[in-house]
């Protein structure tokens, strides 16, 4: 219409005296116009869901604005109102939806995991065909560290840009994003593309990426996982999941990987449930606690046991702590579950006479965010006085990381409860950086050697690090439990060096109350 | 109507500050900033073309070179005016209405 207009004049004609002005066909401008607006606005209700409220109502904005300008304009020709209109409608976008602060990993001018997980949630509301590509820097934060953080995202973005590059070459559609410390997604649209075909030229120009960062000595572990949505994987959660887990899954030397093998394994199908597994034990109460006895040198028999934590869901079986306990603290779960465990081992040792069994104390551990409980005191000086408790036989055990990270608050806890008789012990010494001299500052009585450290006895140097902790730990008068001995040897070598208590499998497993119970009673000799 | 053009002037200014926005807060990659900032170019091309139509026929009597010159600007005007709805439209379906692509 408009190149014909120069002849017909139809859409509008230009004067010499009286200037522009409308002709008929220009009608036919303002119906498209609105075609197209009311069909944007059907299909922005139609998926008003996808988008977030301010989102929505910046983009409705957008509409309305320039539906009111134009007809504003219509009626009133002499006021050119449309184009201010417009230009403050988009710049309200710009204002409200586009927040880059939001969606960008400044460190390396990627859109980041927010901006991704937001694209999931949008992809799997439209339900769109995607495919979704995660490579994981194994090293990542090794890598971070020992670069420094401007070489590392200097890295990391030449990383993002030769992959660019490749697959821009090959015709992929394509976004990608980051994620501290170190993993890219990208979101494909050419769902058929077969990426594993491109694996060897993105591995080979990786390589020349890290030419600079291998001279340093430094070596770059990707991992790859594939994920076609929604063939393999049909919900957010799941999506996001799989990018944040599949490492850990996988064999470690398998380089390529694919969702649908990932989500069907045991350890991921927990891992991606922890929330409803985790929910579901503590509202059913379906933890358990079972009981590892300690064996004393000295006097030959077992003296006490360790309370530990366990679970079994009906659904996926028996659940690691390994697994639950790092998914409960995530999720600040950590203080129910720590009083489910407080209430269960004084309940036991009330319902047991542990004079006639031989026990002196069961040993149960304080998670760092009970010992950040400013009440854990009188909840534990509680329990002591609902089940007549002496303090004497509950042994209370933080980490080295407990007492670092929380000082004030776990003293005070430390200090009121060792007042009224309870002893403490320092789980886990060797796997941090423990040192003499901050133990012998702390009211510990008992040191509870980490079975790493019993595991490295079968060297010379792990012998003689074992033998002078042992002698040191004598001289200032604690008392040592070496945990997780499995054999003989060990047992022996342990009793020899003068360790006053040994925990692990060479003895038992930890068992539940009425097992532990009967292995006390056959193996302390009683009759209860 | 010279008072009244001024709005236009307004609006060419606007257009170029978000542009320089999108590029300095780097919204420019992805689908969806792509349009966006398609959206942006054609309101600009359509301001500046109807700028020079109104400043241009708004002293009677015009000139042949004059009149051409409103003849043209407005043809352009139109055709991009004319995109933007259709580009806020196809923004849509095609990006499954995300921002950050």
């Amino acid at each position: 219409m408009l190149v014909v207009n120069l002849f017909t004049g139809f859409v509008f004609t230009v004067d010499r005296i009286k200037g522009y002005m409308r002709g008929p066909g220009i009608y036919a401008f303002y119906i498209l116009a609105a075609v197209y607006i009311s069909w944007g606005i059907g299909y922005l209700f139609l998926k008003r869901r996808v988008l977030r409220k301010t989102h929505l109502f910046s983009m409705l904005m957008m509409y309305v604005c320039n539906l009111g300008a134009v007809v504003f304009q219509f009626l009133f020709p002499s006021y050119l109102v449309e184009m201010i209109m417009t230009a403050m409608a988009e710049l309200f976008v710009v204002l409200l939806v586009l927040r880059p602060e939001n969606y960008l990993d400044y460190s390396t001018g990627l859109p980041s995991f927010k901006a991704y997980s937001e694209e999931i949630r949008k992809i799997c509301t439209a339900k769109a065909k995607e495919k979704i590509i995660v490579m994981r820097l194994l090293n990542a934060a090794q890598l971070r560290r020992y670069l420094g953080e401007d070489k590392y995202y200097a890295f990391i973005g030449n990383i993002g840009r030769n992959i660019k590059k490749i697959c821009t070459e090959k015709g992929l559609i394509f976004d990608m994003y980051f994620e501290q410390p170190g993993r890219i997604y990208m979101i494909i649209d050419n769902y058929d593309f077969d990426f594993e075909d491109l694996l060897h030229e993105i591995y080979i120009g990786l390589l020349s990426d890290i030419v600079e960062v291998e001279t340093m000595g430094a070596r770059i572990i990707p991992r790859f996982c594939e994920i076609n949505y929604p063939d393999d994987i049909t919900d957010m959660d799941t999506i996001i999941n799989v990018g944040h887990q599949f490492h850990r899954i996988i064999p470690f030397d398998s380089l390529y990987n694919r969702a649908g093998d990932i989500i069907n394994s045991d350890s991921f199908r927990i891992k991606n449930n922890m929330d409803l597994i985790l929910n579901r034990a503590i509202r059913e109460k379906k933890f358990e606690i079972y009981y590892q006895p300690i064996y004393s040198v000295k006097e030959k028999r077992f003296v006490s046991a360790e309370a530990l934590i366990r679970l079994k869901d009906e659904e996926f079986g028996f659940v690691s702590p390994g697994l639950f306990i790092p998914a409960a603290e995530k999720k600040g779960l950590m203080i129910p579950i720590g009083d489910f465990v407080l209430e269960s081992v004084f309940r036991f040792i009330s319902e047991n006479d542990f004079s006639a069994l031989g026990l002196s104390y069961i040993e149960l551990n304080l998670s760092v965010a009970q010992c950040l409980q400013g009440d854990l005191s009188d909840k534990i000086l509680a329990l002591e006085k609902k089940y007549h408790v002496n303090p004497a036989k509950v042994n209370l055990e933080i980490t080295e990381t407990t007492y670092e990270n929380i000082g004030d608050v776990t003293n005070m806890n430390i200090k009121k409860l060792s007042e009224n008789g309870f002893s403490f012990s320092l789980d886990d010494y060797g796997t941090g950086y423990s040192n003499m001299h901050r133990i012998s500052r702390l009211p510990l009585k008992i040191i509870k050697i980490d079975k790493t450290m019993v595991d490295d006895m079968e060297s010379s140097s792990g012998m003689s690090v074992m033998k002078n902790t042992v002698t040191m730990m004598k001289d200032i008068r604690k008392e040592i439990v070496c945990e997780g001995v499995e054999t003989e040897e060990q047992l022996e070598c342990l009793s020899g060096l003068g360790v006053d208590f040994i925990r692990g499998y060479f003895f038992s497993k930890p068992l539940p109350e009425k097992a532990f119970i009967a292995f006390i009673e056959k193996n302390n000799c009683v009759n209860v | 109507m010279d008072r009244i053009a001024y709005l236009d002037f307004v609006a060419v200014p606007v257009y170029l500050v978000i542009l320089y926005a999108l590029h300095v807060r780097k919204m420019v990659n992805g689908p969806s900033n792509r349009v966006f900032r398609l959206v942006v170019i054609t309101s600009l091309v359509s301001a500046i073309a109807d700028l020079i139509s109104g400043v241009t026929a708004s002293n009677a009597p015009l000139s042949d070179l004059r009149i051409h010159l409103v003849e043209v600007s407005n043809c352009v005007y139109h055709l991009f005016h004319g995109l933007m709805p259709a580009l806020y439209a196809c923004r849509q379906p095609v990006y499954r209405v995300c921002i950050y692509r």
